[in-house]
């Protein structure tokens, strides 16, 4: 009798001290899943913007969580679709991942065949969320949200955005939406640094941009910024910018994810968020991530694709209303 | 004298041994991917971008820009031994360079290459020291309209280049347009003759497309012609001669001046300024027919312009934060992971850091010449190799090169279909040099185009709304109706001759 209980004492003890042990040592010293190979991580825009650079950073730490090279490759192309679609066709065996940012995943979908819906893709994590503040040129004379709704009631405000149909031109659809209709005209750029020379050079009046293009500008006063339209912008909130969520009822969404090919198992899954958590938590790694100025926070694959499908579905009324969903 | 003062204290960050090796190992780097079709400083810089995040931010920074500019003289090497353009930039040079090569002149395209390339980009960096902040607001200034107009020049200044007919010339350029039309409407997100393939969402890629005109067509032009090449030899030297010199100096002046003041405008992208350049030194030289078969100002004026901008490039980067081409926006990347953030703001905030990069990029500058005068008396020897040997070396490069873009089959298809039709060309004495203008240029024509539309709510008034636009349309209008107007006057004026003549012998 005392054996028997010393023995299950023991198997007790044994199985706590196990779990213990397992939840505390490093992720990397017993994956349950370890990559056969090489891991390729796409990036499906041209180099040097922030989900380049966060990709690039996460990565390197990946490395040394799973012992093998992840090798990061700039796929740009259709706003992310061309990498997109390459990740999707791959095999689901955790070897060919991809980083994507907000629109592919809920604007162009609706408005652009490409073929396939990236929402299918297995959803393993996100590393940032990327901020949107609505700014005017110090040339244009206005200094508030409400100069510039003002404005558009008796002239054509020319509205900046980056190409397509995205989010910059959501953001534009739904303010106007909001305040009984704003006249403007999109002027397409080739992305977030022409944006802010048309807005400084005053060819444009107003833009939707992120934040890696236009700090620099907001600290000269050059770049004036009316309305944050991301969920928050701590830099903007401290000088006091109103938010649209507030203002108008409206807030743009631009998660990243980082997602694999459909049917990916949950073992492989699992382990890979493991290791995107291991990343963020990684003090070092969050801070150069949060050089880019994104919000770099962590989410796991569900969180991540259940955020992209809330946005998608709130932005379809507007995408329909403007013309823009696809004809089935 | 404050800027003096800077300038010498960036230049004691600049001579740190750490910081010269990075100078070094970034000039080196940068010429090897400038020499590889297809790769280029964008892959070069992409794939370094990890190792700064280990290195202290001015040796780190300092070794992505000398990539950056080292990639446009690499370029230059594969283009005047092979006639493939190791970067798009370099595609002018080939119209001459190459057949310098073919002359046995090789190392005088290769050594005044250098020697403009090191005058040009030390011109524009002094220009960026004294001059930054103002020229940057003066970017500000130039936008879609004069810029399409800027471009209109360029398109006109085609007529002529590469062809003895200007129609001819004018088909090209205008199959050249044709070839961009497939992708991504850039303003309405829809597709244009994509044929569903996603490999088409984005345009078919320039690299493939002058890879296979120029490269493949001409192996397989000479496969079908049988011809046994052989480079001259007698002639063959291992290094340039004060004549060069002498007839490049004033090529290389201007092309110093040109690829400045174009580089301070972000997305006019590299080719359009050593197109200009090219075509100034044509328009001036006293010897014009000697331009495409070997004229040595035709290499000078482009490879200096190149540097030139690619220095000069910096000046919006450093004082607006725009960079002006995608390589530039990846150096930006790196500014922002060390915690730079470019802009008016960086010289207040990082003065050592900013003062060490600009005096860098003289040092790199220098380096890039002292490393490749004595390299060209060894480059030219490949020229020794034979032909069936070095051809499948060539083809190999540019199908790495094509398949390294978007790693995908389909580039090597474009390289392969541009081929054939480059060959097809060669046989026929089609100009290719319009079509591959066309190529690159035609995107930013349109879109300035369009944007400048957008801008007017239609009208064509804004191509007149300041100084630059308008006196580019008008130079633009004089460069094609001046030669039809002297030959309608010359025409009449002969027929009235003629029936004075034939009234007189009545």
């Amino acid at each position: 009798m005392k054996g028997k209980k010393l023995l299950t004492l023991g198997t007790a003890a044994a199985m706590i001290f196990s779990s213990v042990m397992y939840s505390v040592a490093p992720a990397s010293a017993n994956p349950r899943w370890k990559p056969s190979g090489p891991i390729t991580l796409i990036i499906p825009y041209g180099p040097g913007g922030s989900t380049d650079i966060i990709g690039r950073l996460l990565a390197k730490k990946m490395e040394s969580y799973f012992n093998v090279p992840i090798v990061v490759e700039n796929v740009a192309g259709g706003n992310g679709a061309v990498g997109a679609q390459r990740v999707f066709k791959a095999k689901p065996d955790g070897l060919t991942l991809a980083m994507l940012s907000g629109s592919i995943q809920t604007i162009i979908p609706p408005t652009t065949d490409i073929g396939f819906d990236p929402l299918n893709m297995t959803f393993i994590g996100s590393t940032h969320e990327s901020v949107a503040a609505r700014f005017v040129s110090k040339k244009s004379g206005f200094k508030t949200i409400q100069d510039v709704i003002a404005a558009g009631k008796t002239r054509f405000l020319i509205d900046v955005t980056s190409g397509g149909y995205g989010l910059p031109d959501l953001g534009t659809a739904l303010l106007s939406k909001k305040n009984g209709g704003i006249k403007y005209r999109p002027l397409a750029t080739s992305g977030g640094a022409e944006s802010v020379l048309r807005l400084l050079s005053g060819d444009a009046d107003m833009g939707q941009n992120s934040a890696s293009t236009t700090v620099s500008h907001i600290k000269t006063g050059d770049l004036i910024p009316v309305l944050i339209e991301s969920e928050s912008w701590p830099l903007l909130e401290q000088m006091g910018i109103p938010k649209s969520k507030a203002l108008f009822g409206y807030s743009i969404s631009n998660p990243s994810a980082v997602v694999g090919p459909p049917g990916m198992s949950a073992t492989i899954r699992l382990e890979i968020q493991k290791a995107i958590k291991a990343a963020l938590d990684d003090p070092i790694v969050k801070a150069n991530m949060e050089k880019t100025f994104e919000l770099v926070r962590f989410k796991t694959g569900t969180q991540a694709r259940a955020i992209a499908v809330a946005a998608r579905n709130g932005y379809l009324p507007v995408l329909r209303s403007v013309g823009k969903t696809l004809k089935k | 004298m404050d800027t003096v003062n800077f300038l010498m204290t960036g230049f004691s960050t600049a001579i740190q041994p750490m910081n010269l090796l990075f100078a070094a190992i970034g000039c080196s780097l940068g010429m090897l991917v400038g020499m590889l079709p297809g790769i280029g400083p964008i892959a070069g810089i992409a794939i370094l971008l990890p190792m700064t995040f280990h290195l202290d931010a001015t040796g780190a920074i300092i070794m992505l820009c000398a990539i950056y500019y080292g990639a446009m003289y690499g370029g230059t090497i594969t283009t005047v031994l092979f006639n493939v353009p190791g970067e798009g930039s370099s595609a002018i040079t080939a119209l001459d360079g190459y057949q310098m090569a073919k002359q046995g002149r090789g190392s005088s395209a290769l050594g005044i290459a250098a020697i403009g390339s090191f005058i040009g980009g030390t011109f524009a960096t002094i220009v960026l020291v004294f001059a930054a902040p103002v020229l940057g607001r003066v970017a500000l200034r130039f936008g879609p309209p004069e810029l399409f107009a800027l471009l209109l020049v360029g398109l006109t200044l085609l007529v002529g280049l590469g062809s003895r007919s200007v129609l001819l010339s004018i088909l090209s350029g205008l199959l050249g347009l044709a070839i961009v039309i497939p992708g991504t409407d850039l303003f309405t997100g829809t597709t244009r003759l994509t044929f569903g393939r996603n490999e088409l969402l984005d345009g078919i890629n320039f690299v493939p497309i002058i890879m296979g005109l120029f490269g493949l067509g001409e192996i397989l032009h000479h496969a079908h012609c049988k011809i046994v090449k052989t480079f001259a030899t007698s002639k063959t030297k291992s290094s340039f001669s004060k004549t060069d010199l002498v007839e490049s100096k004033g090529a290389i002046a201007r092309g110093s001046v040109i690829g400045t003041i174009l580089g301070i405008i972000p997305g006019i992208g590299t080719v359009a300024p050593t197109l200009v350049s090219y075509a100034v030194e044509k328009r001036v030289s006293k010897t014009p027919e000697k331009f495409g078969k070997g004229a040595i100002q035709g290499v000078a004026g482009p490879e200096t312009t190149n540097n030139a901008y690619a220095n000069a490039a910096m000046i919006p980067l450093f004082t607006l934060g725009i960079p002006a081409s995608p390589t530039l926006a990846i150096l930006m990347g790196a500014f922002l992971i060390n915690g730079l953030q470019p802009g008016a703001a960086l010289f207040q905030e990082n003065p050592t850091l900013v003062w060490g990069i600009i005096a860098s990029l003289f040092i790199g500058n220098a380096m890039l010449l002292v490393m490749n005068l004595p390299l060209v008396g060894i480059w030219v020897k490949i020229l020794q190799v034979p032909y069936h040997i070095l051809f499948p070396l060539i083809l190999v490069f540019m199908l790495v090169g094509s398949f390294s873009i978007n790693r995908s089959i389909f580039d090597i298809w474009i390289l392969v279909a541009f081929g054939i039709f480059g060959y097809v060309a060669k046989l026929l004495d089609f100009p290719l040099v319009p079509i591959t203008l066309t190529v690159i240029l035609g995107p930013i024509l349109e879109k300035s185009l369009r944007q400048s539309l957008q801008m007017s709510g239609g009208s064509l008034d804004i191509f007149f709304r300041s100084p630059a636009s308008t006196a580019f349309i008008l130079i633009a209008f004089s460069i094609v109706l001046i030669p039809i107007g002297l030959a309608i006057y010359r025409k009449v004026k002969k027929v009235k001759k003629n029936s004075i003549l034939k009234m007189i012998a009545e």
